[in-house]
């Protein structure tokens, strides 16, 4: 699955992230596993709140850094959607985020199209 | 004959394969809290000899140990037994975990997990449990578990639900509910669990004396393979399932512990810290207490802990072998409790001299009873 930019990514349900003062990076935690990340990796799974969209990820990040990263974005969320550690609510044509429960992380599945919850 | 597939690890499903082989630091600390149990398994991983008497550790022993556990790198925090619940002080000790910024795991049969001791659990900060199921239907499960306990299962499945807790239902998997492994995704998918971690024997402790009862056919495993393909695919994004194989019917050893001293540091209920929980049964060790010691010098600097590191302990073929990064030479308490030597290649390898005793293992004669986990102080004979 690719990753459209009106996608809303967020994190599974399981799944939080925190700061490793040990590993001295940001680090994705859920059951028995762990991820480590690189400061971009942890700047991106910030932003995936299940109301922003690809697009508005990679503009916010762009605005930090100065470079044009929407790519790396779809790279990067691509192989943790297939991981299972994010989940993406489906473009709705025109709506403004409603019906994204936000933190909370929808339960909605991926990859594919699945019904709204 | 079909064989396991050659995936080179034995657990599939795990999202994050190969990532934390390299860390330099554990990842994981299993507090094993306590021995005490209402069930009475007889694949139970705890040791035989156990004694009621032993002193368990403290509080304060546990709140010291989570805190030196994330100083040392660890990330994930299982709680387990036993069956924790018997514990009345697992809220400070969760606290003390989750201000550390451990991810925490109960790990439970379910019975003591009231509503209130659930959200209570909750809110010092336990992030996620997982339930042990036995089987899909009261007397199957009930005869493992030795006691009446299904009801009081089907109960706790719906206060972590209705809480809303990260949910994880665990499944022993053995002869007599393999072929039921059809109706045990059902029932954790109408429980709404998260993940399913399905798990086949593994022959340490309690499972050691039972292996005859316990043991499916490759006929049963072969069917399981392709059910577990199937769910997987059709409850993508819903529920993960997690599926780890037996590694008597493989011809590769598992990677144990991902690798000895690598990742995991166990500590039992009396402060016996461990590679690994069936640890115990090498007993040509010895291992440090969390009562004598940091946990930072038994991971660093402990005999167990280095017994097993890098591989100048292995066996020459082992050495030589190209698989050693992946499965380290397989389960040293395996490799131990079969030939004698815990420095021996996994005979579950079809490289090792010892392989013919899977094979006769494999054929043993059906037996129908089990012995079931007892809190006596010598092992039943």
């Amino acid at each position: 699955m690719t990753l459209a930019p009106g996608d809303r990514p967020a994190l599974w349900r399981l799944a939080r992230i925190q700061y490793d003062d040990v590993r001295q990076r940001p680090v994705l935690l859920y059951p028995e596993g762990v991820v480590l990340l690189n400061d971009s990796g942890g700047a991106i799974l910030a932003l995936c709140d299940g109301v922003r969209t690809i697009d508005e990820i990679a503009f916010e990040l762009r605005a930090q850094s100065g470079e044009e990263v929407y790519a790396d974005v779809v790279e990067f969320l691509d192989a943790l959607i297939e991981r299972g550690l994010v989940r993406v609510s489906i473009a709705e044509a025109g709506s403004a985020g409603a019906g994204s429960p936000g933190a909370g992380s929808p339960e909605t599945g991926s990859p594919g199209p699945r019904p709204a919850a | 004959m079909r064989g396991l597939p050659r995936r080179g690890l034995l657990v599939r499903g795990l999202p994050h394969e190969g990532i934390v082989m390299m860390l330099a630091s554990p990842t994981t600390l299993v507090a094993e809290v306590t021995y005490r149990c209402p069930l009475r398994c007889p694949y139970c991983s705890n040791p035989l000899e156990m004694s009621r008497s032993a002193a368990e550790l403290s509080t304060e022993d546990w709140m010291r140990v989570v805190t030196q556990a994330r100083a040392l790198g660890v990330l994930q925090l299982g709680i387990s037994g036993g069956e924790p619940l018997v514990r009345a002080d697992l809220e400070p000790i969760v606290a003390s975990a989750r201000q550390a910024g451990l991810y925490t795991s109960l790990i439970t049969s379910g019975l003591g997990l009231s509503t209130a001791r659930a959200a209570s659990l909750r809110d010092a900060g336990v992030d996620h449990m997982q339930l042990s199921l036995q089987d899909s239907n009261r007397d199957g499960a009930e005869r493992i578990a030795g006691t009446r306990s299904w009801d009081r299962k089907l109960e706790a499945a719906k206060v972590i639900k209705a809480l809303g807790i990260a949910f994880t239902i665990n499944v022993v998997l053995h002869r007599a509910n393999l072929d039921h492994l059809e109706s045990i995704i059902s029932l954790a998918e109408s429980m709404g669990a998260d993940r399913l971690e399905l798990a086949n024997t593994q022959y340490y402790g309690w499972a050691v004396p039972n292996r005859r009862a316990l043991m499916p056919t490759r006929d049963q495993v072969n069917r399981s393979l392709d059910i577990v393909d199937r769910a997987t695919e059709r409850l993508r994004g819903t529920m993960q399932i997690l599926y780890v194989l037996p590694d008597f019917h493989g011809q590769d050893p598992k990677p144990c512990m991902g690798g000895w001293g690598n990742r995991y540091i166990v500590v039992a209920p009396d402060g016996a810290t461990l590679p690994c929980q069936a640890a115990r049964s090498i007993t040509s060790l010895s291992f440090d207490n969390v009562r004598d010691h940091s946990l930072q010098w038994i991971w660093q600097s402990s005999s167990a802990f280095n017994a097993f590191r890098g591989d100048a302990w292995m066996q020459p073929v082992c050495r030589a072998c190209a698989r050693k990064e992946l499965d380290f030479g397989g389960c040293r308490c395996q490799a131990f409790l079969l030939t004698g030597d815990a420095t021996s290649t996994d005979p579950v390898c079809a490289l090792s001299p010892h392989r013919a005793m899977i094979d006769q293992a494999l054929a043993e004669d059906v037996e129908e009873q089990y012995v079931y986990r007892t809190m006596r102080m010598t092992p039943s004979q």
